[in-house]
């Protein structure tokens, strides 16, 4: 899967998350939005939201079963929660593999 | 003999399942305080044989490497809540508790709506009633079971994580209400014992939210 088709669905799953937060926590979503740590507009259970929803959009849509949560991703040097670019960079190391 | 030991930093039940004529015991939710668990098997002089847990959130799962690695012991798990399992660092990252814990492959994943599990002189049966998660269990022994974070003495445990199902968890609880004798002995995920029957009519939570 190409990597502007990954970029597509990872920044689309988390602007259709901010359009349900209430205007005065919405946010403008770009390649560098942190997604969980210091500095996150996301709370803990909107990232849970986006995760799962990822995770079954690539297996329903696309046939890719794919954890995001799971112990490779949470031992990585850099987390795929640091940015929107980090997260789409583990997805398509992920897509490639599978 | 059913020994309940309580878990921090989450008050999760973790329970020893034991047969008092030669000591062995079925570890059932071991939690994040492992090693609390294991001072009472030693306390006790238990022989640890199995490791079950209701569900695969960390506060029910924490500990499952500890005794794996040092009694040498299986662990069973609903294959519903494997993934859920293998997530369990990220869940604790999330809930900024300073724990990274080890994964291993449960030996034995459960399928299925129920199951019989025989393990040494332990006849369990178990029941997959989703709901808190794809693979929440009842694990019954006997007049005894243990409901993992389905059923509860007082209150409910509604977290909202998107694995949770607010209809199919009130759909489980009504089944399991009508599945089971309501004078089983009732061992909760987190607070105390009762008595199925005493839950149905007293837990005025519970009973709302089956009855909307």
């Amino acid at each position: 899967m190409e990597k502007k088709k990954i970029t597509e669905i990872v920044t689309s799953t988390v602007c259709s998350l901010v359009e349900t937060l209430p205007a005065e926590q919405k946010f403008i979503v770009d390649q560098n939005t942190i997604l969980f740590g210091t500095g996150s507009k996301i709370d803990s259970l909107s990232l849970v939201s986006i995760i799962v929803d990822l995770e079954g959009v690539f297996s329903s849509d696309y046939g890719i079963d794919i954890s995001l949560t799971d112990d490779r991703a949470m031992m990585r040097k850099k987390s795929p929660f640091d940015s929107i670019t980090a997260l789409v960079d583990y997805i398509e190391e992920l897509t490639l593999e599978n | 003999m059913i020994i309940r030991i309580v878990n921090e930093p989450f008050s999760s039940n973790a329970y020893l399942l034991c047969r008092e004529s030669d000591s062995k015991c079925i570890i059932i939710d071991p939690g994040l305080d492992e090693v609390l668990v294991d001072q009472k098997i030693i306390e006790l002089k238990l022989k640890p044989i199995a490791i079950i847990s209701t569900h695969g959130h960390f506060d029910h799962v924490g500990g499952v490497s500890f005794f794996h690695d040092k009694y040498s012991i299986p662990f069973y798990l609903h294959i519903e809540d494997l993934k859920l399992y293998k997530s369990s660092n990220f869940y604790l990252k999330l809930s900024k508790i300073n724990r990274f814990i080890k994964i291993i492959e449960p030996e034995f994943l459960m399928i299925g709506k129920s199951q019989k599990l025989n393990i040494d002189k332990f006849s369990l049966e178990i029941y997959n009633y989703p709901g808190h998660t794809k693979g929440s269990c009842i694990i019954k022994h006997e007049n005894n079971i243990f409901t993992g974070d389905i059923v509860f003495k007082k209150g409910l445990y509604l977290n909202k994580l998107p694995q949770e199902n607010a209809a199919v968890l009130k759909k489980s609880i009504i089944e399991i209400m009508n599945a089971f004798d309501l004078a089983s002995n009732c061992y909760p995920g987190h607070g105390n014992e009762a008595v199925l029957n005493e839950i149905k009519l007293t837990n005025q939570d519970l009973i709302n939210f089956i009855s909307n």
